[in-house]
């Protein structure tokens, strides 16, 4: 299997009043393409700063992280911008939806940045396939928290990604609605053959991958 | 670049009003800039048009004396058109009402102007007028003394019908028939034998014309003016009659187009502040767009198309604004300026205006555009990421940019690099100085907050400094408006307290042109009024001709040694005494003359301090007087502090008696008659008993310059409260930006429970605070500039009427009460989960 993400001697520190603090320690780890991979661990352990770290939204300290047999050490913002946009989709627990945009627009914005011919059609699939294609006009505020997630996971899909960050997906959804959106997380994955990077607290979500990454103090232990 | 132009208007389409209302706010300073634009280059158009109606002749040689006989066969030997004015003053008396007027006349001659005409009313009056030996009184004048045509009046103790009323003459500022109304007079009615008399001023004219304007012409005249001012003739040209009316219209339109210039400022600071705002409300969209992969230029350029955008709008409303003020400004400025400006609807002037608008509002939004590049995607992960305020190389670029540009349009304004530096300083001073002050009330709200205090007032203390609030933003743009309205404000009343204080318990009449022997029978006269005050000069009229055994001409061109060349070449009034009056004047240098002189030179003289500055001259030199034909030398022996404003006699070179007593000389008679009847009933006794003497009304002249300030400063006004709407507009975009963290809070107390009134009270109250806040530091520091311009500036003591401003405050202060009350009335219209709704939408 190809390697799609790899973590070599991986630290994070930042300056604070009381002198640094160190938010990930020593991280050495290797995501195959196609897995599924959960980060467990309990607040403050370093999952968020992992996860930007491995998407590029950051830099480590020490050691260093590639991306598809590249370091995003090497890429300047604009290239990892177009890395993101052609390799990365994300699922935020806030959902992050660009709120000017309808559902249609926030999914239109990956496709639209490539600049491909389809981005309409193919935005009116992805959202029918997450059960939207009624809403496909409605804005943010139009929608229930489900449905908002639903947009972002068709939107995260929407360039096909080699691998899918999610940061605590079910965060902010009732029990019903988290089910759903972890069953569309898990079939368009199947279906798309996407390396699934998940951050959660939710055990019963962490057993549904192949990988479980537990975090304590900012180490994988 | 479709990806940019979709997102842009994408976001537009979400928020349109509050697109339109910055929009509105950066129109209303391209609106003003526009409106004095339009006005400038009308005039000037209409200036440039009149080309030698401007003078009415091709050359204008003058002299304040009849011509020597040099200079007098010097005009006559040209042998092309030419004609002569004479222009002095006396009384008009209306016999039939007894209504008195100093008036300007111009004798003239038929061929009077060469080029253009006179305006009339009747318009045959113009023609008629010199034939039938009548006159022509300014239009403004005829209604003051209500005189009809075909009526008859006194001029200088002569009857004369009045032919019809003036309008205008080539090259005249309408405004100065407020001051001294002239009289059409044909000069075959004028005695020589009168401009004999001592002290009796006057101007001789001749204005002389090309005739068939062939190069021979042109040369032949241009070698008479150069020879006209060899023999110490004051010439004029189109030319130079053209820049003096430019330049005295420049003034004018250059004074209102920095009020123009004040509000674009304000207009940028509103298009900086509305871009800050909506960058600000953007960082996480931007955040956002870079974690999907945007690049810096797909992420931003929205942004930057909807500033372009903005400026376009702004730009053009605030030309079609701008073009409807202007059409008001001829109306009100029609007196100071010297030709009829009737169209002021310009394209070059719009065009100019448009770009100047668009341009500085690009300019003004580039440095928060700047900030976008320093937004990191990782705040979609943190939403706790606290956003980059230091500049960076880009920003810092930005602001210079702009600050540079500022700087060029201003210098294009004044014509003058080193004011538009001190300008620009000044703005920027007070731009500081008010961001200064609305992060000191930040940080005293914070400091000062007591728990003991109630919790609807530590609910608005605590608002000004909830992060992200912008009260500096908000102080700077209410309290610019606050500083430029109240500054003008200050500066108007200092000026009307000067005139107004030459009015009060002061000499009201000034009497000109009394001959010695009518000095006793007009004293007798002006008693019999009942006078509270009479003081009584001789007067000598005199020229200077040299300092220290060097000529004025070689003077004029010493370059070592700067003069003022009105010193130089003005005709002095001297009179002669041994007593100094000690409530008016005070010696400064040297010591009082107290001895009568013995006849013998030099005679020891004491010299104004103000003139003695001009002429570079001080205790010791020596100057030589001409007083009509005969040389008198003399040496400064003290030098005297005048209060002018006393109203009394005051010279600038007094002679001890002896010396100068028997020269041709006329007496200076200044008196107060409070009582106005008592004081007509005199003026039109003198003007029927001594025709010769000239009577000013200084009351009423105060009451004209009065009148003018108020029309002037009605236009200043008019653009000042322009820019206080723009930064009133300003606000009320700044306000509904933070619309959104209101109304989470107000949605928050009343979910905990909290009862209506302390969250409508509570906003209300803390707009309050902030509209105070901006309003005090407007006022201190406009009262600090105003200080140093009337002290330093206008020479005059500070003394501004402190209530004054109440006038400003009130309304200002409950409006923006006004709109914190609705913005809380507004939270309490929603279902908290309604609001919660709204909130979390706008919030990302």
């Amino acid at each position: 299997m190809k390697t799609v993400l790899s973590f070599s001697g991986v630290s994070k520190s930042f300056p604070s009043a009381d002198g640094t603090v160190t938010a990930v320690a020593s991280i050495d780890l290797t995501l195959e393409a196609g897995t599924t991979a959960a980060l467990l661990g309990p607040s403050g352990s370093g999952k968020t700063t992992l996860l930007s770290l491995a998407a590029g939204l950051d830099d480590p300290t020490e050691g260093q992280v590639c991306f598809r047999d590249a370091s995003w050490a090497t890429m300047d913002e604009d290239a990892r911008a177009r890395q993101r946009l052609e390799q990365v989709g994300f699922v935020f627990q806030s959902f992050q939806l660009l709120n000017t945009l309808n559902a249609l627009e926030n999914v239109l914005v990956p496709l639209e940045l490539l600049g491909r011919d389809d981005a309409t059609a193919r935005a009116e699939e992805l959202l029918d396939r997450v059960g939207l294609a009624h809403r496909l006009h409605h804005y943010p505020s139009q929608l229930s928290g489900g449905e908002q997630q639903r947009v972002a996971i068709a939107r995260a899909f929407a360039n096909d990604p080699a691998i899918l960050f999610a940061d605590e997906p079910t965060g902010n959804l009732d029990h019903g609605n988290a089910g759903r959106i972890v069953d569309l997380l898990f079939a368009m994955n199947r279906e798309r053959g996407t390396t699934l990077l998940l951050v959660t607290h939710d055990r019963d979500l962490a057993a549904r991958c192949r990988q479980t990454l537990q975090m304590k103090g900012g180490r994988l232990v | 670049m479709r990806f940019v132009l979709r997102m842009a208007w994408r976001d537009f389409r979400a928020r349109p009003s509050r697109f339109l209302l910055y929009a509105f706010a950066i129109a209303l300073g391209v609106g003003s800039l526009t409106a004095i634009e339009s006005f400038r280059r009308a005039l000037e158009a209409s200036i440039d048009g009149q080309g030698r109606n401007l003078l009415g002749a091709d050359l204008l040689v003058r002299a304040i004396r009849p011509f020597t006989p040099e200079q007098q066969q010097l005009v006559e030997r040209w042998s092309g058109p030419k004609t002569t004015l004479i222009s002095y003053r006396t009384m008009l008396l209306v016999p039939e009402t007894g209504a008195t007027r100093l008036v300007e006349v111009q004798a003239i001659e038929p061929e009077y102007p060469f080029y253009g005409r006179l305006s009339t009313d009747p318009e045959s009056a113009a023609e008629t007028f010199q034939a039938r030996g009548e006159v022509l009184l300014d239009e403004v004048l005829m209604k003051q003394v209500e005189v009809e045509p075909g009526d008859v009046i006194t001029l200088g103790g002569r009857d004369v019908r009045v032919a019809g009323a003036l309008r205008q003459t080539p090259g005249e500022i309408p405004a100065r028939a407020l001051v001294a109304p002239r009289v059409l007079l044909p000069l075959v009615l004028v005695e020589p034998e009168r401009f004999e008399r001592p002290g009796m001023m006057a101007r001789f004219e001749w204005y002389l014309a090309h005739g068939d304007d062939s190069p021979l012409a042109v040369r032949g005249l241009n070698a008479l003016a150069q020879e006209a001012a060899r023999l110490g003739l004051d010439v004029e040209t189109v030319a130079g009659r053209r820049e003096q009316l430019l330049g005295n219209s420049d003034r004018i339109s250059r004074y209102l187009g920095l009020m123009g210039f004040s509000a674009l400022v304000i207009g940028c600071l509103g298009a900086a502040g509305a871009v800050h705002f909506f960058v600000q409300s953007k960082r996480l969209a931007v955040a956002q767009l870079r974690c999907l992969g945007a690049s810096l230029f797909h992420a931003a350029g929205s942004f930057f198309i909807q500033l372009l955008a903005l400026a376009i709008v702004g730009a053009t409303v605030g030309v079609a604004l701008g073009m409807a003020l202007a059409g008001v400004l001829p109306a009100l400025l029609a007196p100071f300026v010297p030709v009829p400006v009737e169209t002021v609807l310009r394209g070059d002037a719009a065009a100019a205006s448009w770009w100047v608008g668009g341009l500085f509002t690009v300019l003004a939004g580039l440095l928060p555009i700047t900030r976008l590049r320093r937004i990191s995607p990782l705040l979609s992960l943190r939403l706790n990421l606290p956003p980059v305020n230091r500049l960076d190389a880009a920003g810092i670029a930005a602001v210079m940019v702009l600050a540079g540009a500022l700087l060029v349009f201003a210098a294009g304004q004044l014509g003058s690099w080193r004011l538009a530096g001190l300008y620009l300083g000044g703005v920027v001073a007070v731009l500081l100085l008010l961001a200064l002050t609305g992060l000191l009330l930040r940080r005293l709200c914070r400091v000062a907050v007591r728990p003991g205090w109630s919790y609807t007032f530590r609910m608005a203390v605590g608002g000004l400094y909830r992060p992200q609030n912008q009260t500096a933003l908000l102080v700077i743009c209410i309290g610019m408006g606050v500083f430029l309205l109240n500054t003008v404000d200050v500066l108007e009343q200092h000026l009307r307290q000067d005139v107004d204080q030459l009015d009060h318990d002061r000499p009201n009449l000034a009497m000109i042109d009394i001959q010695p022997d009518q000095r006793a029978a007009f004293l007798d006269l002006l008693r019999g009024f009942q006078p509270s005050s009479v003081y009584a000069e001789p007067m000598i009229t005199m020229r200077l001709v040299s300092i220290n055994g060097i000529g004025v001409d070689a003077l004029e061109r010493d370059p070592a040694r700067p003069r003022a060349n009105w010193a130089l070449k003005r005709e002095f009034r001297t009179t002669y005494r041994n007593h100094r009056k000690p409530a008016i004047e005070t010696v400064i240098a040297g010591a009082w003359v107290e001895e009568r002189s013995d006849g013998s030179f030099p005679v020891p003289v004491s010299l104004e301090q103000g003139i003695a500055e001009a002429l570079a001259v001080g205790v010791g030199d020596h100057l030589v007087f001409d007083i009509h034909g005969e040389l008198f030398e003399t040496k400064v022996e003290n030098l005297r502090a005048v209060d002018w404003k006393s109203m009394q006699p005051n010279f600038f070179v007094i002679f001890p008696e002896g010396a100068i007593d028997e020269a041709p000389q006329s007496i200076l008679v200044f008196s107060e008659i409070a009582d106005l009847d008592r004081r007509a009933a005199f003026q039109a006794a003198v003007a029927r008993q001594f025709p010769n003497v000239t009577t000013i009304d200084i009351s009423l002249m105060m009451n004209t310059v009065s009148a003018m300030l108020g029309q002037l400063s009605v236009a200043v006004r008019s653009i000042a409260w322009m820019t206080l709407l723009a930064g009133f507009l300003v606000l009320l975009a700044i306000l509904r930006a933070g619309r959104q963290q209101r109304l989470r809070e107000a949605v928050l107390l009343r979910t905990l429970g909290a009862p209506a009134r302390l969250v409508v009270r509570g906003q209300a109250l803390e707009f309050l605070l902030l509209a105070l806040g901006a309003l005090v530091s407007g006022l201190a520091l406009s009262w600090a500039a105003s200080g140093l311009i009337v002290h330093y500036g206008m020479k005059l003591p500070f003394a501004p009427d402190w209530w004054s401003p109440w006038r400003l405050a009130v309304p200002l202060v409950g409006a923006i009460y006004l709109m914190g009350w609705l913005n809380g009335r507004a939270a309490l219209k929603k279902r908290p989960a309604e609001a919660w709704r709204e909130w979390s939408m706008a919030s990302s």
